[in-house]
């Protein structure tokens, strides 16, 4: 029946597929299926889109942008079991970069939800960490040494660090203002690069896992994630300062004061010995 | 913070313009078939839009071959059928899978953590210090620990491994001597050993001292995690500036792996 439709609306559809290939240049729009442990089907319209579609697989689904997909099933793979839907219409966003995921609500409920993913430029030798918790799962803090630069994140929450390009290693998941609980894996953050990285499965399945996605999204000093005409990409300090360190605001301004004094006194002759070896 | 679900309407309403919508799609499809029946070549030319698409920036390191055809260039009814390797071939596919993109894997590759410096000794000027990893502070500047400690810059190298690894230390901190006190006068020929966490050793020989104006450290010999393997010392040294009671220069040593 749909095809006889289609058949009928055959010299309108060619016109607008114009309009369809502008949309699709605005938009990247990547599934992800991020409920480790069933690989499932998804299907529209009463047909298999995507058949096999296992857990950690992702797939572009850029084409769709600005489309509406109609009768939407995820079905644990090869069967009519319904695990998502069946959902009458799903969006897909017509601009920006998003993710679109099957995953785990809080409870375990496999849901389907979707992020945007930051695209602008970080800055020179910077990486954007991006962190989703997706997973069943209670409310996490992100745990590096004795820091929590996320606290409190739940279920479906997203927050994203700017952190020097580099290897991130010992970082782990608490629940929130707890202990420690699961080592996140060590990643490689490249200058330039979105790296976004899923707590993903069930506690309580021993499901749960991280999945990772990159985009290179370039810095603000050049597309390629370097620096300059010198540089790997390796963050470089702006100063080491190995000597004395400025320990005491509230003496400085007197030191600086009295030293001020004295080097204007020997003005000359400190300046002089500047350039000595 | 982006979380964003989709709506999910259940409007009758709303569904029926979906639905007119999905016909348009396969409308793109078999419409073409209809129009010039006799002619792949327009078909292709017809779909191409729809499916080049810029899906492999977005996950470069994660896309693995596709098995799904670039483009239909047969006009059947189902031209995804041929797809299908996973499931049972009895399953009718959706026109739409033709316009899917590249699929891909977000399967984390697995990195082994480096393994750290722990400690470092330099027979020649009677030193040994503990290590610990330094990133940067807020300012930009190098974290260097207090006097007791030498700091290893966690986003450079590692010993071992390509690249520069660099270990700063105060020459001196509050009327206290650094760890690095004696940097100054390491000759060419020194060894320097560098004992890790998993308790192997690596030793490194002094080729090279040299003072740099602050703001005038060779950035592509010093902060690197490519080329050649180099342990770089970095202290403070030269003329001391009063005012904010800091050095004008540092002091860098650089030494090679000793075979």
């Amino acid at each position: 029946m749909k095809r006889v439709l289609a058949g009928i609306a055959a010299v309108a559809a060619v016109a607008l597929s114009g309009g369809t290939a502008a949309a699709q240049d605005a938009a990247t729009v990547t599934l992800l299926h991020g409920i480790p442990g069933a690989t499932v089907d998804v299907a529209v319209g009463g047909e298999v889109l995507l058949p096999g579609f296992e857990p950690g697989a992702t797939q572009d689904l850029s084409a769709f942008a600005g489309q509406s997909l109609a009768d939407v099933e995820v079905r644990l793979a090869g069967t009519e079991d319904i695990v998502i839907g069946p959902i009458d219409e799903l969006a897909v966003p017509a601009s920006g970069n998003w993710t679109v995921m099957a995953h785990l609500d809080a409870e375990g409920t496999p849901a389907i939800a979707a992020f945007e993913n930051n695209t602008a430029p970080t800055a020179d030798g910077e990486g954007r960490l991006t962190v989703r918790h997706t997973a069943a799962a209670p409310a996490v803090d992100l745990v590096v040494g004795d820091a929590r630069p996320i606290e409190g994140a739940e279920n479906g929450a997203s927050a994203e660090l700017a952190l020097p390009a580099g290897e991130i290693a010992g970082a782990q998941l608490a629940p929130a203002g707890g202990d420690p609980i699961v080592d996140v894996p060590t990643v490689n953050l490249a200058a330039g690069s979105n790296l976004i990285v899923y707590a993903v499965g069930s506690l309580a399945d021993e499901t749960f896992t991280f999945y990772t996605q990159e985009i290179e999204v370039g810095t603000e000093a050049g597309d390629d994630g370097d620096e300059g005409e010198d540089g790997d990409g390796t963050p470089a300090p702006t100063e080491v300062n190995t000597g004395t360190p400025i320990s005491d605001s509230v003496n400085l301004s007197l030191l600086a004061a009295a030293f001020g004094m004295l080097a204007l006194a020997g003005g000359a002759l400190t300046l002089r010995t500047v350039k000595q070896r | 913070m982006n979380d964003v679900r989709p709506d999910r309407t259940r409007a009758t309403g709303r569904a029926l313009l979906v639905f007119a919508g999905l016909s348009t799609i396969a409308a793109i499809m078999f419409g073409a078939v209809a129009v010039w029946p006799s002619s792949g070549d327009d078909l292709v030319l017809d779909v191409t839009p729809a499916t080049a698409v810029t899906a492999p920036t977005t996950v470069p390191l994660l896309i693995t071959p596709s098995p799904v055809p670039a483009t239909a260039a047969a006009p059947e009814g189902n031209p995804a059928a041929t797809t299908d390797t996973t499931t049972s071939s009895t399953i009718a596919l959706s026109p739409l899978a033709d316009l899917l993109g590249v699929p891909g894997s977000a399967i984390p590759p697995m990195i082994e953590p480096r393994v750290r410096p722990r400690s470092v000794t330099i027979d020649d000027i009677e030193l040994w210090g503990p290590v610990r990893a330094v990133g940067l502070e807020d300012d930009g500047q190098l974290e260097v620990p207090d006097e007791t400690e030498i700091g290893w810059y966690r986003y450079g190298s590692s010993p071992g491994r390509a690249g520069a690894t660099v270990l700063a230390a105060h020459v001196s901190w509050n009327d206290t001597i650094g760890p690095f006190f004696e940097l100054g006068s390491l000759e060419p020929g020194a060894r320097v050993e560098v004992r890790l966490e998993d308790d192997t050793v690596r030793t490194y020989e002094v080729v090279e001292r040299t003072m740099y104006d602050k703001d005038s450290l060779p950035r592509e010999r010093i902060w690197r995690t490519t080329g050649d393997e180099t342990l770089v010392l970095i202290t403070c040294g030269g003329s001391f500036n009063p005012e904010i009671r800091r050095y004008r220069q540092n002091i860098v040593v650089y030494a090679v792996p000793v075979a």
